[in-house]
C-alpha cells in the first residue's frame, strides 16, 4: 500500500525527516510513535501534500505510484486520507456542502457516477449517526465553533464517508476524553479490512489500547529508530522515549 | 474657467445646446433656467482631478478623455436584463425610459414613473427635486443640465409596497455616448419598499453614465436597496447617491460591483433623527482591468443612531478597488454606534486595493470602529479542502463564495437566489 524509501524532508531549510524508511502493507494497521519534534506531523503533511515541505531525498510509492507526482486532491481521489491533528475551521462553507463536493469530486476523478443529492444526505446522516454526531453539526460551517472532540469526530465522519484505501491519523487521540477516544477507535475498527491500511501517528500508547496495531514504529530524529509488534508500545510506556531511542 | 484645462468638460457642456429641444421639460422655462445654471456651475467647479482628495486614485479626466461622447439616443431591445420575475419595473435603455419593456403597474399608494412622464403629468410637483444641492459637485450639476430621463418612486404613508425594479441596460447603440439619469425615491412615514437596481452593460460601446439619486426615508420607513453594477469594460459609471433618514427609519443597502471599466459610487447618508439606522454592504468581484470605487460618507446627526458598513472584495487580474469610508458623529449624537469593516481577497499579485477608513467624532458617548484588511486565500483552508479531494479551482471558489456569503445572508430567497446566480456567474470569471 505505502512504501517510504529513505525519505528526507526539510522545512524552511531545516532537516526534519532524515532518511525515513517504512513499509505499510495492504490491510495492516501500523502505529508511528515518537516524542515531540521527531517529525511525526511533517510525515503526515508531506504524505498528504501540504505546501512548504521540501522533499530533499527519497521516494514514496502509494499503491506502486509515485506519490509526490500527485496533487493533494489526486492523492485523495486515489484513496489517501489524512485526519488532521488540527482540523481547519472554514467559516461560510457548510459541512454538508463540503462533504458532498469532496465525495463527488473523488467519484468523478475515479470515473464513478456522482451521488444524487438525496442519496448523499441519507448516507451522510447514517454515517453521522454511527459516530454519534448530531445532525445539526452537518449544517454548520466546517469545524467552526466545534470543540476539540467534535473536530476529531468530524474528521472520522469524513473518513467514514470517503472510505479511503489508506487513512493516516495524525494524533487524532490528542485532547480527547475517554468517550471521544472510544468513538474514534470504534470508527477505525469498524473500517479495518483486508483492503484498507491505517497509519496511526500518536504520542501516547493510550489509543493503541483500543486500536490494536499490527506493527509499531518508533520515530525519532527524523527516522524510524525501532520497529516491532504491538508489545513495543508497552515497552515504550515503561522505558520512555529516551530509554528506547538511546537503546537503539 | 476649468474648460480650458478640461476639454472633456467643455465637450460635455456643449452637448446641451445641440440637444436642448429634445430634453424633457424643454417647454418649461424654470427647468431650462435650472439646467443652464447647473451647467454654469459645472463649468465653474470643474471635473474632479487626481488632486481632488476623494479622487486621488481615480483618474476620471484621463479615462473620459479617450472618447468624444454624444448624448445617448433612444434604442430598442427585445428583453430587459431583469433580476426579478413579475415585479413592477422601469426599464432604461442607454438611459432612456422604454415604455414597452417597463411594467409600472403598482397598487394604490405606490408610484413608479419615468421622470420624462412625470414632467408631463405634473411638472410643479418636481420643482423641489430638480435642483443641485448647495454642496453639489460638478458631476451632479452636469447631471441636472443634461438629464434625459430617470425614475421617480413614491410610497405613501403606511404602505408596504411590493418590490420595484429599475433596469438600466447600457452600451446598446453604436458610438461613444453619455447619459445622466436621475433617481428620486421617497418613502412616507412607515412605508416600506424593496428597490432593486440592475445596471447591465450589454455592448462594448464606450459609455459615460452619470447617475444622481436622492432617497428620503421618513419616520419609521424601511427601504431595502439592492444595486447590481455589471457594466461593460469601456464604461465609466458614476453615481452620487444622497440619503436622508428620519426617526426610526431603516435603510439596508447592498451594492455589488460585478464589472465595468470604472464604476464609482459615492454615498452620502445622513442619520438625521433619533433611532435611524442603516446597513451598507458592498461586494466587489472584479478581474481584468476593471475597477470599482466606493465612497461612503455616513453622518450620525442625532442620538441613538446606528450604522454598519461592510465591504468585501475579491480581486483578480489587474483589477482595482478603492474604498473611502467615513463615519462622522456630530455633536449631540449621543450613543451613536458606527462601524466600518473592509476586507479584500487579493487573488492576483497585480490586483490592488486602496482603503481609507476614517472616523470624525464630535461627541463623547459613542461607539465607533473601523478596520480594513486585505490578503490572500488562507493556504491552510485551501489545503484542507484539497486534501479531501476537492480540486483546487473548486476549493478556491468555495472559499471566495464563503467569504462573500455574509453580504447576501439576510436577504429573502426571492432576492438572494437571483443575486447568487449573478455572483456565481461572475465568480466563474474571477476565479476560473
Amino acid at each position: 500500500m505505502l512504501e517510504i524509501k529513505n525519505l528526507s524532508v526539510t522545512v524552511d531549510g531545516k532537516q526534519i525527516l532524515n532518511g525515513l524508511d517504512l513499509v505499510l502493507p495492504t490491510g495492516e494497521v501500523h502505529a508511528i510513535m515518537g516524542p515531540n519534534g521527531s517529525g511525526k506531523s511533517t510525515l503526515s503533511y508531506v504524505l498528504a501534500g501540504r505546501e512548504g515541505y521540501e522533499v530533499t531525498g527519497g521516494q514514496v510509492l502509494f499503491e506502486g505510484k509515485d506519490l509526490f507526482a500527485m496533487e493533494p486532491e489526486e492523492r485523495a481521489a486515489k484513496g489517501l486520507f489524512l485526519a488532521f491533528q488540527y482540523p481547519v475551521e472554514i467559516p461560510g462553507v457548510a459541512n454538508t456542502t463540503f462533504l458532498r463536493e469532496a465525495a463527488n469530486a473523488q467519484r468523478r476523478a475515479r470515473g464513478e457516477t456522482e451521488l444524487e443529492p438525496l442519496a448523499f444526505v441519507k448516507l451522510l446522516r447514517q454515517k453521522a449517526k454511527t459516530l454519534q454526531m448530531p445532525e445539526e453539526m452537518l449544517k454548520r460551517a466546517i469545524n467552526v465553533g466545534f470543540s476539540g472532540g467534535e473536530k476529531k469526530r468530524n474528521e472520522m465522519l469524513q473518513m467514514a464517508l470517503l472510505e479511503p484505501r489508506l487513512a493516516i491519523l495524525d494524533e487524532t487521540d490528542s485532547g480527547l476524553d475517554i468517550d471521544a477516544l472510544k468513538t474514534v477507535a470504534d470508527a477505525v475498527n469498524a473500517m479495518r479490512s483486508k483492503e484498507r491500511s491505517f497509519l496511526l501517528i500518536t504520542h501516547y500508547q493510550r489509543l493503541l489500547g483500543y486500536i490494536v496495531p499490527d506493527r509499531v514504529h518508533i520515530l525519532a530524529k527524523g527516522k524510524i529508530q525501532r520497529s516491532g509488534g504491538k508489545e513495543l508500545a508497552l515497552e515504550l510506556e515503561q522505558k520512555g522515549y529516551a530509554g528506547l531511542v538511546e537503546a537503539a | 474657467m476649468r474648460t480650458a484645462q478640461q476639454p472633456v468638460l467643455a465637450s460635455l457642456l456643449n452637448l446641451y445646446e445641440g440637444q436642448r429641444e429634445r430634453l424633457p421639460g424643454a417647454r418649461l422655462p424654470w427647468l431650462q433656467e435650472r439646467r443652464r445654471a447647473a451647467l454654469k456651475a459645472a463649468e465653474r467647479l470643474g471635473l474632479p482631478t487626481p488632486t481632488t482628495e476623494d479622487w486621488r486614485h481615480t483618474p476620471l479626466v484621463t479615462v473620459l478623455g479617450k472618447h468624444e461622447f454624444a448624448l445617448a439616443q433612444p434604442v430598442g431591445l427585445d428583453r430587459a436584463p431583469s433580476l426579478l420575475t413579475g415585479a413592477a419595473r422601469l426599464v432604461f435603455l442607454d438611459g432612456q425610459g422604454d415604455a414597452t419593456l417597463s411594467r409600472p403597474a403598482l397598487p394604490e399608494g405606490v408610484t413608479a414613473l419615468s421622470l420624462r412622464q412625470a414632467l408631463q403629468d405634473d411638472e410643479r410637483a418636481l420643482a423641489d427635486r430638480l435642483s443641485v444641492a448647495p454642496e453639489g459637485t460638478a458631476l451632479e450639476a452636469l447631471n441636472l443640465g443634461l438629464f434625459q430621463d430617470g425614475a421617480l418612486i413614491e410610497v405613501d404613508e403606511g404602505i408596504a409596497a411590493p418590490p420595484v425594479e429599475l433596469v438600466f441596460a447600457n452600451g446598446l447603440a453604436e458610438g461613444a455616448a453619455t447619459s445622466h439619469p436621475r433617481g428620486d425615491v421617497h418613502l412616507a412615514p412607515n412605508a416600506s419598499l424593496t428597490l432593486v437596481e440592475v445596471h447591465q452593460g450589454l455592448g462594448r460601446e464606450p459609455r459615460l453614465l452619470n447617475h444622481v439619486q436622492r432617497l428620503r426615508l421618513e419616520r419609521g420607513a424601511r427601504l431595502t436597496h439592492l444595486v447590481v453594477l455589471a457594466e461593460g469594460t469601456d464604461t465609466t459609471h458614476l453615481a452620487e447617491t444622497t440619503l436622508s433618514l428620519a426617526q426610526d427609519s431603516l435603510y439596508q443597502g447592498l451594492v455589488l460591483f460585478l464589472g465595468g471599466g470604472l464604476v464609482r459610487r459615492s454615498v452620502t447618508l445622513t442619520l438625521a433623527e433619533r433611532g435611524a439606522s442603516c446597513t451598507l454592504a458592498s461586494g466587489y468581484l472584479l478581474t481584468g482591468e476593471e475597477r470599482g470605487d466606493l465612497k461612503t460618507d455616513i453622518r450620525h446627526a442625532a442620538p441613538d443612531t446606528l450604522s454598519r458598513t461592510t465591504v468585501k472584495g475579491a480581486l483578480n487580474g489587474r483589477s482595482r478597488q478603492v474604498v473611502r469610508g467615513c463615519i462622522t458623529v456630530e455633536a449631540g449624537a449621543a450613543r451613536a454606534d458606527g462601524r466600518l469593516a473592509s476586507k479584500t481577497l487579493l487573488l492576483s499579485d497585480r490586483a490592488e486595493i486602496d482603503a481609507k477608513p476614517e472616523l470624525r467624532i464630535f461627541h463623547d458617548d459613542v461607539q465607533c470602529a473601523h478596520g480594513a484588511t486585505s490578503g490572500k486565500l488562507d493556504p491552510a483552508q485551501l489545503f484542507y479542502l484539497r486534501s479531501r479531494g476537492v480540486p483546487e479551482p473548486v476549493a478556491r471558489r468555495l472559499l471566495i463564495e464563503a467569504f462573500l456569503a455574509e453580504l447576501t445572508e439576510g436577504l429573502e430567497d426571492e432576492l438572494r437566489q437571483p443575486l447568487q446566480r449573478l455572483i456565481d456567474r461572475k465568480l466563474a470569471e474571477v476565479a476560473p
